[in-house]
């Protein structure tokens, strides 16, 4: 039983890496271009079809096709920004949000005319079954451990350019008053495509291992999104250590929902989620 | 005035949407030389600096730094000339240390070394508050930094909107005991000011703005005090 009840919180605990990487980007877009990207879930999977393209068919191996796709997303981000959501930045909460839903929308269905509607996944050999046995009935997948791990060091690293770095120092200035930041002469809309650029960089990490780690196709966008949206709130907007945490616990829930019952997983994270919201409306975490 | 000017307004205009802020305003500085913008509220001071800056609305006219063209630029380009602005209400960034928010006005200047070391002589003070968040400091010292930060930019004019505003007198004195030194050193200072005394007290030149014209310039000695309250208040 104890094995079991360890089991099932390794296993959430792992999933909460993913959780978080999917997170990252959107918690980015909110926290320092104040753009509520409703978007984000669909460009993560734009991008693992961009992966399954280029390994598929250019037939590059995925380690190469994962460098060449980080600057591709991080171009798009810095595009949009630049030429598209600068143009309804200053015109209230409603146009970005229509703006980021039209474009849902038109990669959904690009996908679908593109791939069909298929479900994919990426082949990672041998270590998509490697595992280390911590005790009888408690097993460490090597993936997932791999996906935590590099959760944690994508929000060290961000967390040290944004504190402790002077692109961070612009980030911050413009995240806190754009006004002001316009008035001393900071270029806004270049630091903001900048940081949409770098949103670019993390959903290329995200649609990596979204395709090593689970399933995809052209709809499966806004459950990531709904996902992103669940762990930065629980973290609490603006604590980049806190999306970890908010990772972690969304998906310690559907472990043990999942353990309970198969259909609960999913169920079980929603639950949780309104619950901690009802508890705690800031979050877990202090905003920095 | 012998000196050619580094700063030259002929017939700026400014308006925000259908209200217009100014009209047909002629205005010059010198290098080193300090000149007082003053007028009651709404008269248009905030908007002539901010114009200059391309930051009020949409303006007409012509501004020239070192006889180029810079109206209609870019606000980053023309800080990057050699224009900074202390704005009123000082407009830190609060959640950043004094040296981050110092920084950012360095890097949107001309980049000149020594900036740092410069402005904490003038002010040793603030070399104490370096690591300090911005939020956490008094009115007084913030208004130093926004001060410095505008001076990091290593501009050839500083505006000052209203820096005495909400401040104890002794550190607007403090503030004001700086400005002949960096006058001294090339510096062309615009001041806008509510205080018209100090401000008249500290500029050799003035302009009076009354609904967005210019009522009345010229030396601050040789006006009288009638001549500037009509100019200040209109005909009444």
């Amino acid at each position: 039983m104890t094995a079991l009840l360890l089991n099932i919180l390794i296993q959430g605990v792992l999933l909460g890496g993913l959780y978080a990487l999917f997170a990252i980007g959107l918690a980015l877009s909110v926290g320092v271009v104040r753009l509520v990207n409703i978007a984000h879930g669909d460009l993560i999977v734009l991008a693992s079809f961009g992966l399954l393209w280029l390994t598929q068919y250019a037939g590059l191996p995925l380690w190469a096709a994962f460098l060449a796709l980080v600057p591709v997303m991080s171009g798009l981000g810095y595009g949009l920004q630049q030429g598209l959501l600068r143009r309804v930045a200053d015109k209230g909460l409603l146009p970005p949000l229509l703006v980021t839903f039209g474009i849902s929308i038109i990669i959904q269905n690009g996908l679908l005319e593109a791939f069909g509607a298929d479900t994919r996944s990426f082949a990672s050999g041998a270590l998509q079954t490697a595992s280390w046995r911590l005790t009888e009935g408690v097993y460490v997948g090597a993936l997932p451990l791999l996906t935590l791990a590099v959760a944690v060091c994508l929000i060290f690293a961000i967390d040290r350019l944004i504190y402790a770095s002077h692109f961070g120092a612009r980030l911050r200035a413009v995240s806190e008053g754009p006004a002001t930041a316009s008035l001393i002469g900071l270029p806004v809309d270049r630091v903001y495509g900048l940081a949409l650029a770098l949103v670019g960089a993390t959903i290329s990490i995200a649609a990596l291992f979204l395709g090593l780690r689970m399933n995809f196709d052209p709809l499966s966008g806004p459950a990531r999104l709904i996902v992103a949206f669940e762990v930065i709130v629980l973290g609490g907007l603006g604590n980049l250590w806190g999306i970890l945490a908010g990772g972690i616990l969304l998906g310690v829930a559907q472990s043990v929902g999942g353990a309970v019952d198969a259909p609960l997983q999913v169920l079980a994270g929603h639950l949780v989620f309104l619950f901690l919201i009802l508890l705690r409306p800031q979050g877990l975490f202090r905003k920095n | 005035m012998t000196t050619e000017p580094v700063l030259a307004v002929s017939s700026l205009s400014a308006s925000y949407g259908k209200f217009r802020a100014l009209t047909d305003v002629d205005f010059d500085i010198a290098p080193g030389e300090i000149v007082a913008v003053i007028g009651a509220n709404g008269a248009g001071k905030s908007t002539l600096l901010r114009s200059l800056i391309n930051q009020a609305g949409s303006a007409t006219g012509s501004v020239r730094l070192d006889g180029k063209e810079i109206l209609g630029l870019p606000t980053a380009e023309i800080i990057h000339r050699g224009i900074a602005l202390v704005p009123e209400g000082r407009r830190l960034f609060p959640s950043l240390t004094v040296d981050e928010n110092l920084r950012l006005g360095w890097e949107v200047g001309r980049r000149a070394s020594a900036r740092a070391e410069d402005f904490f002589n003038l002010f040793p003070i603030a070399a104490e508050l370096r690591p300090r968040q911005a939020g956490a400091l008094s009115g007084g010292q913030q208004q130093i930094v926004a001060f410095g930060r505008a001076l990091m930019a290593d501009p050839r004019v500083l505006l000052c909107d209203e820096i005495s505003l909400g401040l104890a007198p002794r550190v607007v004195d403090e503030i004001y005991a700086v400005l002949p030194k960096l006058q001294a050193r090339g510096l062309a200072i615009v001041i806008v000011e509510r205080d018209v005394k100090r401000a008249l007290k500290a500029a050799s030149r003035f302009y009076c703005l009354l609904e967005g014209r210019v009522s009345l310039a010229g030396s601050c000695r040789d006006n009288t005090r009638a001549d500037v309250s009509h100019a200040y208040f209109g005909s009444h």
